[in-house]
C-alpha cells in the first residue's frame, strides 16, 4: 500500500495585476492511501485547484510551509517530471493543446520515461492498450494519431485525459474537474474509465463543484474545503446533504467567517484559484 | 582570410587551373566573370555579416585521393565525393525517354549545346553580384539534369553529395534541373562533409521549370562545422509550372543562404520551406525570396528555426510583387523558437509590394518553449529534455511532415534528437 500525505500545506500565488502574494492554502491536511477513492468539493475559489497543482509541483504556486510526503519521501523538492514518474498523475482541467506531437507519440513517451532506456515498451503492446483503452472510451482509433489535444471538444479534452491516465497507469490521480463541460453520456463514459482503474495499488483524489460526479464513481471519503483550508470530511452521504443544503449552509453551521465567491468573479481571475 | 578582390589578384588565372578541361567558350566565360568579379561586391543582406568568414579563400589544387569504398553502396542513385562523381544509376527506361543526369565534365562534351544554353542561362543576369560572378568563374563540379517534354519521373531521383575535406580544397559546386514542358520530378538531395579540413563550399542549384512542369525538391544540407559556406538555390517557373522545394539546414559551420523562386510565368506557383537549427557558436543566415512577375502567381514562404547554445539564426523572408502581376498572391511565415539565453534570433518579414489587386501577408515569431505546454508534458513523467525536444519536433513538424522523402525526414528528426541531447 502506498500512502500520499499531505501535512499543514500552506501555499501563495503571486497576483499577476497587484504583485502581491495572496496565500490560497492555509494548512491543509490529508491522507490517501492506495486502494481509495477521494472527493474534494467546495465552492469557487477556495484552492480546490491550487492543491491539485502544488501536489503535481507546478511552478506558479509556492509553498510556504507544511509538507507532501510519498510514502514518507517528502516530494517539495522534486520536480514536475520527478514526482510524475514517482506515480502522481493529474488530468488537468484546462489540458494544452500541443500541435506536431501525436498523441500516440506522445503516450509512448510517457509510458518509456518510467521504464529502463534500454527497455521500452513493444510498438505491439502499445498499440495493443491503447486498442483497448480507446474502446472503453468510445473514441475512434483515429484520435491517436491526431496532435495532442489539439481542435479536440472540451469532452474529447477530458476522455483523453483519461485516456493517458489509463495508458500509464500511476499509483495517486488527480481528477481536477473531470466533470465539467461533460454531458452525462460523456460523464459516464469517463467515469467508466477510472472505475476501470480501480484495484488496491491505486488511489484517486476527485475534485469537483457537483455531487453528480459522485454518483459514478463514488468515493470512500469526501472532504470539503473553504477558504484554504479542508474544514469537514465524512462520507458519500455529506455530498449528498451539500447538494441539498448548499455550502452556505454547511459555512453557517461550522460558523466559518467567508464569503463564497460567485463564478462571475472566478472568470475574472481566469479561473487560477478555483 | 581573403577578400573577394584579393583573391582575384591573387590567383589570375585560377578559372583555367580549376577546369582545364573546359570548351573554348566557357574557358573564355569564366575568365570575363573572374575579371568583372573585380569590380562587383558580395551582396549585402540585412542582419547577416558574413565578410569576415573565409568564403574566398582558394586553396592549392590537390590531387584526387582515394575514394572510400563504401560510398558505391550508398542508397542514392547519384554519389559524388568533392570533383569526383562516384556513381550514376539510372535506370534504363529513362535513359531511353531522353532523361539526363550526369556531371558537368560529361555534360560539356556529349551535351555540349544544351549544357552551354543553360550555363549561360545560369549567369544570365546583367548586374551580376560578386558572389554569383565567382561562381560562375570558379565552379568545379556539378551536375546536370535535363528531364525532357512530358517525361514522368516515376520514383525520387536521390543524389548524396560529398565535399571532400579529408584534405583542404575548393568545394564549387553547380546543379542545373531542367524540367521541360509538363515534365514531373521528385529530387531529393543530401549535402555533407567528409573529413575535418577547414574548407569553405559554395553551392548553387538553378532550376528552369518550363510550362506545366511539376517539381519536389527536398535537400537536407549537414556540412561541418570546419566548412564556411555561401548556398544559392534558385527556381525560374513558367505558366503554371510548380515547384516546392524544402531545405533543411542542418549545417554545423556558418552559413549564408540564398533560396530565390522566379514567378515568370502566369499560374506558376512555388513554395519555399525552411527548417534550420542553429547550435554551438554557428551562424547561418537566411535569405528566401519568392519574386511574382506573373498574374495569378502563388508565392508561399514557411520558415522554422530553432536556436542552442550561443548561436544565431536570420530568417529574411521577403515576398516582392513586380508591377503588372495582377492577382498575385505572396504569403510568408517566419518562426523562430529559441532554446537558450544566449542565442540571437532575427525573423525579418519583407514584403515589397507594386501591384494593387494582389493578396500579401506575413507572420511571424520569436519565442521560447511555451511554459503551459512544457509542464503538461513533465507532468506526464516526460524528463525536460525529453519534452523540449517533442516541443521542438512539434514546432518543426508542419515543415518536416511533408517531406515525401522518408529518409531524409526521418534522418532530420534524427540529427534535432541529437543535437537537442548534446545541449
Amino acid at each position: 500500500m502506498d500512502k500520499l500525505e499531505i501535512k499543514n500545506l500552506h501555499v501563495c500565488i503571486e497576483n499577476e495585476e497587484t504583485k502581491q502574494r495572496d496565500e490560497i492554502l492555509k494548512g491543509v491536511n490529508l491522507l490517501l492511501r492506495t486502494g481509495e477513492t477521494h472527493a474534494i468539493m467546495g465552492p469557487n475559489g477556495t484552492g480546490k485547484s491550487t492543491l491539485s497543482e502544488t501536489i503535481m509541483g507546478n511552478p506558479k504556486y509556492q509553498v510556504t510551509e507544511g509538507e507532501i510526503l510519498l510514502n514518507g519521501h517528502n516530494i517539495l523538492q522534486d520536480s514536475v517530471d520527478q514526482r510524475a514518474r514517482l506515480g502522481l498523475f493529474l488530468a488537468m482541467q484546462y489540458p494544452v493543446e500541443i500541435k506536431g506531437i501525436t498523441n500516440a507519440e506522445f503516450m509512448r513517451a510517457a509510458i518509456n520515461a518510467r521504464r529502463p532506456e534500454k527497455s521500452p515498451m513493444s510498438i505491439r503492446e502499445f498499440l495493443s492498450d491503447l486498442d483497448q483503452n480507446l474502446a472503453l472510451l468510445n473514441m475512434p482509433e483515429s484520435m491517436a494519431d491526431r496532435y495532442l489535444n489539439e481542435g479536440f471538444s472540451g469532452g474529447e479534452k477530458k476522455r483523453n485525459e483519461i485516456l493517458q491516465l489509463m495508458m500509464i497507469r500511476p499509483k495517486f490521480a488527480i481528477l481536477d474537474e473531470i466533470d465539467s463541460g461533460l454531458d452525462i453520456d460523456a460523464l459516464k463514459v469517463v467515469a467508466k474509465g477510472v472505475n476501470t482503474m480501480a484495484s488496491p495499488d491505486f488511489g484517486t483524489l476527485m475534485i469537483t463543484h457537483y455531487q453528480r460526479l459522485l454518483n459514478y464513481i463514488h468515493p470512500d471519503q469526501v472532504h470539503v474545503m473553504m477558504d484554504g483550508r479542508i474544514v469537514k470530511t465524512g462520507d458519500a452521504s455529506l455530498a449528498e446533504k451539500l447538494e441539498a443544503e448548499g455550502y452556505a449552509g454547511l459555512r453557517d453551521e461550522l460558523g466559518i467567517q467567508v464569503d463564497l465567491v460567485d463564478d462571475d468573479q472566478i472568470a475574472n481571475q481566469g479561473g487560477q484559484a478555483s | 582570410m581573403t577578400t573577394l578582390a584579393q583573391s582575384i589578384e591573387m590567383h589570375t588565372d585560377w578559372p583555367a587551373r580549376l577546369l582545364p578541361q573546359a570548351p573554348k567558350w566557357l574557358a573564355e566565360f569564366r575568365a570575363d566573370s573572374w575579371q568583372q568579379a573585380l569590380n562587383q561586391q558580395p551582396p549585402r543582406f540585412p542582419k547577416i555579416d558574413y565578410r569576415d568568414w573565409p568564403l574566398f579563400d582558394l586553396k592549392a589544387i590537390p590531387p584526387h585521393i582515394d575514394v572510400p569504398g563504401n560510398l558505391v553502396r550508398k542508397a542514392q542513385a547519384v554519389v559524388t565525393l568533392g570533383r569526383k562523381t562516384i556513381k550514376i544509376d539510372l535506370p534504363a527506361d529513362l535513359i531511353a525517354q531522353g532523361v539526363v543526369v550526369c556531371d558537368l565534365e560529361e555534360a560539356m562534351t556529349t551535351r555540349a549545346a544544351l549544357f552551354e544554353k543553360y550555363f549561360r542561362k545560369c549567369f544570365s543576369n546583367k548586374a551580376q553580384d560578386g558572389l554569383a560572378l565567382w561562381q560562375a568563374a570558379l565552379v568545379n563540379s556539378g551536375l546536370f539534369i535535363y528531364i525532357p517534354k512530358n517525361v514522368h519521373l516515376s520514383s525520387a531521383l536521390k543524389i548524396l553529395q560529398l565535399q571532400d575535406s579529408r584534405q583542404e580544397e575548393n568545394f564549387i559546386n553547380l546543379m542545373i534541373i531542367v524540367l521541360e514542358t509538363g515534365a514531373q520530378a521528385e529530387i531529393s538531395q543530401e549535402v555533407s562533409t567528409l573529413g575535418d579540413c577547414a574548407n569553405a563550399a559554395d553551392l548553387r542549384t538553378v532550376i528552369f521549370a518550363d510550362a506545366d512542369s511539376t517539381l519536389t525538391y527536398t535537400v537536407l544540407d549537414t556540412l561541418s562545422a570546419k566548412t564556411s559556406a555561401h548556398i544559392y538555390r534558385k527556381s525560374q517557373l513558367d505558366q503554371d509550372a510548380r515547384v516546392q522545394s524544402t531545405f533543411v539546414e542542418m549545417n554545423q559551420g556558418n552559413v549564408v543562404s540564398e533560396f530565390y523562386s522566379d514567378l515568370l510565368g502566369s499560374g506558376s506557383n512555388a513554395e519555399t520551406k525552411v527548417v534550420a537549427i542553429t547550435a554551438g557558436k554557428q551562424t547561418q543566415g537566411i535569405n528566401t525570396k519568392i519574386t511574382n512577375y506573373a498574374r495569378h502567381s502563388v508565392g508561399n514562404i514557411v520558415q522554422h528555426g530553432v536556436l542552442l547554445d550561443e548561436s544565431k539564426l536570420v530568417f529574411n523572408g521577403i515576398g516582392r510583387i513586380i508591377k503588372g502581376a495582377h492577382a498575385a498572391y505572396s504569403q510568408q511565415e517566419n518562426r523562430l523558437l529559441m532554446l537558450s539565453e544566449f542565442v540571437q534570433g532575427d525573423a525579418n518579414p519583407i514584403l515589397l509590394i507594386d501591384e494593387n489587386d494582389v493578396i500579401a501577408g506575413h507572420a511571424a515569431s520569436i519565442g521560447q518553449v511555451d511554459r503551459q505546454q512544457l509542464y503538461y508534458l513533465l507532468s506526464r513523467g516526460l524528463t525536460k529534455s525529453k519534452a523540449q525536444s517533442l516541443l521542438v519536433k512539434g514546432f518543426l513538424a508542419e515543415s518536416l511532415s511533408e517531406i515525401s522523402d522518408k529518409a531524409i525526414a526521418d534522418y532530420a528528426i534524427f540529427l534535432i534528437e541529437r543535437s537537442l541531447f548534446n545541449g
